[in-house]
């Protein structure tokens, strides 16, 4: 099963966590697209800007993917990884095949009970409604590898 | 046209500003869903009494027309819940229903990106918004404003918004330094 894996990306420990955990999640059998991972060589006749560039790439991993993967750790749900679950949710609203988001989330600040701020409602509603927050990694994979389950059956059926 | 009104709507400053813009929308013929105007709540005269008499409003503002966004603000400001006021509980769930209602049925977006990041809820209706459109043409698209001048100073570079937001923005739309701009765009895909 193809997932998108979203997060923020933009520090050296970040990318390697993620890359760390898209590294479990093969062992799994489940094929993560990781935004930082990709072939980032630019064809000297590629006139596209910087964001058109990213968002094409991104925009593909998303398309082709049946679920999605958000690390939404961080004082707030990092920018980027907020508008690409607001794109899955569309995306699954025309097509039921996909099976939905799971979110990843351990961080103090936006715990219920914690000192932050807390998540995003509007976010958070979004991601109830097509999906679950799991708060370590295990779970996150035990749904996702159930997902993938449930496809295969749909598939041979 | 109708229009979704996006923002970090957490500050009663915020909301004023997005309130009072709402309203020169309005004067153009532009028909915004703006979210947090779509919680205040009918108040009965009842409650208006309780509210003068718990010192939280004036006997001239329980009687005036601002009556409804007077009291929301109390229930933002935590003054008073919203049990006390007999409305439901707003969980998550109900937040997204009500706003996807406004978002979905709008055929553009205005997207306030002011802050060190675009706020979490305003990007993922933005996601939204776009993955909408790929499905009805009839969508015009959406338009970024930044009036945060982090942003302004870096026009070129996106206003120093995300990346993938910009680029999606830039699929679907305009990134803008001001809210002249942003109107004239609305205006331009409001035009038959």
């Amino acid at each position: 099963m193809k997932i998108y894996f979203a997060g923020p990306l933009f520090t050296i420990y970040e990318r390697d966590y993620i890359s760390a955990c898209a590294k479990v999640l093969r062992q799994h059998d489940i094929d993560p697209f990781v935004p930082h991972e990709g072939d980032k060589t630019i064809v000297p006749t590629d006139t596209r800007s910087r964001a058109k560039r990213c968002f094409d790439a991104d925009f593909g991993g998303i398309n082709d993917a049946s679920a999605m993967l958000a690390l939404i750790n961080g004082a707030e749900v990092d920018d980027g990884t907020a508008c690409e679950i607001g794109i899955f949710h569309s995306l699954m609203q025309s097509d039921p095949s996909r099976k939905g988001i799971v979110a990843l989330h351990d961080d103090w600040r936006t715990r219920e009970g914690g000192e932050g701020k807390g998540i995003n409602s509007f976010v958070l509603g979004c991601l109830k409604e097509v999906g679950v927050v799991c708060h370590t990694l295990d779970e996150a994979v035990e749904q996702l590898v159930a997902w993938k389950l449930e496809l295969e059956s749909e598939v041979t059926v | 046209m109708k229009i979704y009104f996006a923002g970090p709507l957490f500050t009663p400053y915020v909301r004023t500003y997005i309130s009072q813009q709402a309203e020169v929308l309005r004067q153009h013929g532009i028909d915004p869903f703006v979210p947090h105007e779509s919680f205040r709540p009918v108040v009965s005269a009842e409650t208006a009494q309780m509210l003068v008499k718990r010192g939280l409003i004036d006997a001239a503002q329980a009687a005036g027309p601002d009556l409804p966004r007077l009291v929301d603000e109390l229930t933002w400001d935590s003054k008073v819940s919203r049990a006390e006021l007999g409305l439901s509980q707003l969980t998550p769930e109900e937040i997204f229903r009500r706003d996807y209602e406004g978002l979905s049925s709008a055929d553009a977006v205005l997207a306030l990106l002011d802050g060190s990041q675009t706020d979490d809820g305003t990007a993922c209706e933005i996601g939204i918004f776009y993955g909408l459109m790929r499905q009805d043409p009839g969508k015009k698209g959406v338009v970024g404003l930044m009036t945060d001048f982090r942003g302004i100073n870096r026009a070129d570079h996106g206003f120093g918004t995300n990346l993938f937001v910009w680029g999606v923005i830039e699929e679907c739309g305009v990134l803008v330094g001001s809210f002249e701009e942003a109107l004239a765009q609305l205006k331009a895909w409001d035009t038959p």
